[in-house]
């Protein structure tokens, strides 16, 4: 319903009345957690609900009466979406809790002003009138801009409110002066707005703040044409922006302790008496355009300004903060949306230089990334676009959309992302985990085979080190197997020896075998007797195993001296095992060949 | 000798385009050969709800899967058709309708513990690919809502069923302006202006 083009002939002010007492409130809590239950009993400015996330706000009760029902209830939004909302039935006494003024608002720092405002219910454009986050950075603003401009179609609330209410504003805006400390204080108002800006003007002059009058047309009046328009470079990055509304009710708050419970709307449009209504925060449409009188014919409800309104479906559907204008209007005939005939009107009108009709192609297409590429992103949704298609083109309700899907988009990449980081993360942190148990349990192994060696250390066999062992033996085996291969070679070496000289060989032999088992026996007798005295004596005797190994070393030599002494008597030509042995065995074969000669020499001799 | 002096030139001024052409070409191929792998660029358009519905381990393997060759486009449900002309315009190939066998695409949702029925057997918690559930043995276990990314596979493992899928929350910020559409008016008669 935003492609309304017919303009309000003069913006000539409408007076304020104050909304009878409704049959029931649908309230919208905002991002709020409901405290109270249903069938209570509550009393006028009682807590209903508490701000639930940094985004909401608490809600009060506009007055006294019983809670009907809390749950989803169709809200003022576009197509009236079901939200969490509170029906409140007035019994009509406006029974009300005392209000508590806050003398100490003077001590406050603007992060506890921002919460005290949420707790209040006092709502600006995004949540709470002082965004938490800003607040809690808190740099004294540069500039701070309370934003009473209204050039958009048929709204007269702010106006009204500064024409009738000008010293609770101006007392409003100190306090936020004072609390806030911004380098300047501007009071933004459209040039139109003539009865306000007299009100103004006696009190500007008194006070800390300026009074900025714009002349530019629709949408300067907007956030951002408005800091772009009043902030001086250097403070356009450090700059806030807020409506009048919230700094009025801001004022109430904490000045006069007073929850934020009723607003100021304009109802306009095809009623009687269009008029300016105070009313109590979720008070019925129906009930807003009754006063102000509707005629009988069906009609379209606006919620909204001229431009930026939407239709709502329903007229049982509360108010909220948000709500500061409502249009009958009545129907016209079929809006029928006809082709573009590309004339150019809205790109002409586009206070953003965009060029809507191409816009519109892209986005009624859903190509979204062409219209990225046209710009999307710029398109402040003032709705010129619409008004002036003279082919009734949704442009505005497709923008918005559009708008929003690429917003949708972007929300869902970022949290892909962090999906994708937090389950590479997990990967990593599974493997990690892995490889640090297989680390622990080769650690663990490795300490269990060093205790099972030192349980082996302290056992009786050996006092002597493994190594030392392990030499012994190998020699012990070596002595053995030397020993068992000259038994098998003896018959060849000496094939040609006489019986007599083969026996004295072999009793040589087992004199030989015998005296290296004697060894071998002595030497184990020996180890097992200084092991016995290690364990007998005490740990502490350790020196005297290097001892022993000394003696028992000793006898194995002695004892393979012996046998290589008696190989040298027996054998002629072993082969050499052993590299160090070679030399050994040479001279043991020249002996040998000497000692076979000496023989054979008696032997001819005997003969 | 000004046809050898006017050749001369020519030759020059084309040797130096030519050297400007190579070099500039040189400074450019970089540009192109300095983008991620095609597995990685694949996995950036998937939706990363690690579900496995794919048939494959996660998003990261059916990316490599498709680098490769060997899987088809039509197989991510999470992804919608969305991501499959995403994936098919990266990949140019053809748009392929959802594979006959894939498992049907549901809106998103996020895990929710019953707090009163957990046991604490932390089972869930080790089938969760984005670390989203928090508990320890024997302790309550809850979902963190925010980094669900609505897999459901915590849902199979719970000894009691003490898994639910819940439709994303509804806040303000998840409101969303509906697609234009001009309402069909009933009229009534008498009622016209």
């Amino acid at each position: 319903m935003s492609r309304q083009t017919r303009l309000p002939a003069a913006a000539s002010s409408h007076p304020l009345t104050t909304l009878p007492l409704p049959a029931q409130l649908n309230l919208w809590l905002q991002g709020s957690r409901c405290c109270v239950e249903v069938g209570q009993r509550v009393l006028k400015h009682q807590l209903l609900a508490q701000a639930d996330n940094e985004f909401g706000a608490a809600v009060h009760a506009p007055t006294s009466g019983h809670i009907r029902a809390i749950g989803p209830l169709p809200q003022a939004l576009p197509d009236a979406p079901l939200r969490d909302g509170l029906q409140l039935q007035p019994d009509g006494q406006d029974e009300a809790l005392p209000l508590q003024a806050n003398t100490d608002w003077p001590a406050l720092s603007p992060l506890a002003l921002a919460i005290r405002l949420q707790d209040m219910g006092v709502m600006g454009q995004h949540g709470p009138l002082l965004p938490l986050a800003w607040a809690a950075a808190a740099p004294p603003p540069a500039l701070l801009i309370i934003n009473a401009v209204e050039n958009e179609p048929f709204l007269q609330a702010d106006s009204t409110l500064l024409r009738e209410q000008a010293a609770a504003v101006a007392d409003a805006m100190a306090m936020l002066g004072r609390i806030l400390q911004p380098a300047r204080l501007v009071l933004a108002i459209q040039q139109e707005q003539g009865a306000a800006i007299n009100a103004l003007r006696s009190l500007a002059a008194s006070q800390s703040w300026q009074l900025e009058v714009i002349q530019a047309p629709y949408p300067a009046g907007d956030d951002a044409p408005l800091l772009q328009s009043l902030a001086r470079p250097e403070e356009s990055s450090n700059s806030l922006c807020l409506p009048l509304a919230g700094v009025y009710a801001a004022g109430r708050a904490i000045l006069h302790g007073e929850p934020c419970i009723s607003r100021i709307v304009t109802v306009s449009g095809a009623v009687k008496q269009p008029q300016n209504i105070l009313a109590l925060l979720g008070s019925p449409v129906a009930d807003l355009l009754a006063c102000a009188g509707l005629p009988p014919q069906r009609h379209a409800i606006v919620h909204g300004g001229g431009l930026r309104g939407f239709a709502l479906p329903d007229t049982a559907i509360g108010i909220h903060q948000h709500s500061h204008c409502l249009l009958a209007l009545a129907d016209q005939a079929e809006l029928i949306a006809q082709p573009c005939v590309r004339c150019g009107d809205c790109a002409s009108i586009c206070p953003s230089q965009l060029q809507p009709q191409e816009l519109y192609w892209h986005c009624s297409q859903q190509q979204l990334e062409q219209a990225q590429h046209w710009r999307l992103a710029d398109c402040s949704q003032c709705g010129l676009c619409s008004a002036v298609c003279p082919s009734q083109l949704p442009l505005l309700d497709t923008f918005r959309q559009a708008s929003q899907q690429l917003l949708l988009a972007e929300q869902q990449q970022s949290a892909a992302d962090a999906a994708r980081q937090r389950h590479r993360f997990r990967q990593f942190r599974l493997e990690r985990d892995k490889q640090e148990k297989a680390q622990r349990l080769a650690e663990r192994a490795a300490q269990q085979a060093a205790k099972l060696a030192q349980q082996q250390a302290a056992a009786p066999s050996s006092t002597e080190p493994a190594a030392v062992v392990a030499d012994k033996q190998a020699a012990i085996a070596a002595a053995m197997a030397r020993a068992a291969e000259r038994q098998q070679q003896r018959p060849d070496t000496a094939p040609s020896a006489s019986t007599s000289e083969r026996d004295a060989a072999i009793a040589a032999n087992r004199q030989a075998t015998i005296d290296a088992a004697m060894a071998r026996a002595a030497a184990r007798k020996a180890a097992q007797d200084a092991a016995k005295a290690a364990a007998a004596d005490s740990p502490a005797n350790n020196s005297a195993a290097p001892g022993l190994n000394q003696q028992q070393q000793a006898l194995i030599q002695a004892a393979m001296q012996r046998a290589s002494a008696q190989k040298t008597a027996a054998t002629a030509n072993s082969p050499a095992a052993m590299d160090e042995d070679k030399k050994a065995l040479i001279a043991a074969a020249m002996a040998r060949a000497a000692a076979q000669k000496a023989a054979r020499d008696a032997g001819e001799q005997e003969k | 000798m000004t046809l050898v002096l006017r050749l001369l030139l020519l030759w020059l001024a084309i040797w130096l385009l030519g050297k400007i052409l190579r070099s500039s070409a040189l400074k450019l191929r970089p540009a192109a050969a300095s983008l991620p792998p095609l597995a990685e660029r694949i996995d950036a358009l998937l939706p990363q709800t690690q579900c496995g519905q794919c048939g494959h381990a996660g998003c990261q393997p059916y990316a490599q899967a498709l680098a490769r060759g060997e899987d088809s486009i039509n197989r991510c449900p999470p992804g919608g058709e969305d991501g499959i002309r995403k994936l098919a315009a990266l990949l140019h190939t053809d748009y392929l309708p959802f594979a006959a066998d894939a498992p049907p695409q549901k809106p998103k949702a996020v895990a929710l513990i019953d707090e009163a029925t957990c046991i604490g057997c932390t089972l869930c918690i080790q089938a969760c690919p984005v670390d989203a559930i928090l508990g320890s043995a024997k302790q309550m276990h809850t979902v963190l809502a925010d980094e669900c990314t609505g897999c459901e596979l915590c849902l199979a493992p719970c000894p009691v069923d003490c898994i639910s899928m819940r439709p994303a929350t509804s806040l303000p910020a998840d409101w969303r302006w509906g697609y234009p559409v001009i309402a069909i008016k009933a009229v009534k008669p008498g009622t016209a202006a």
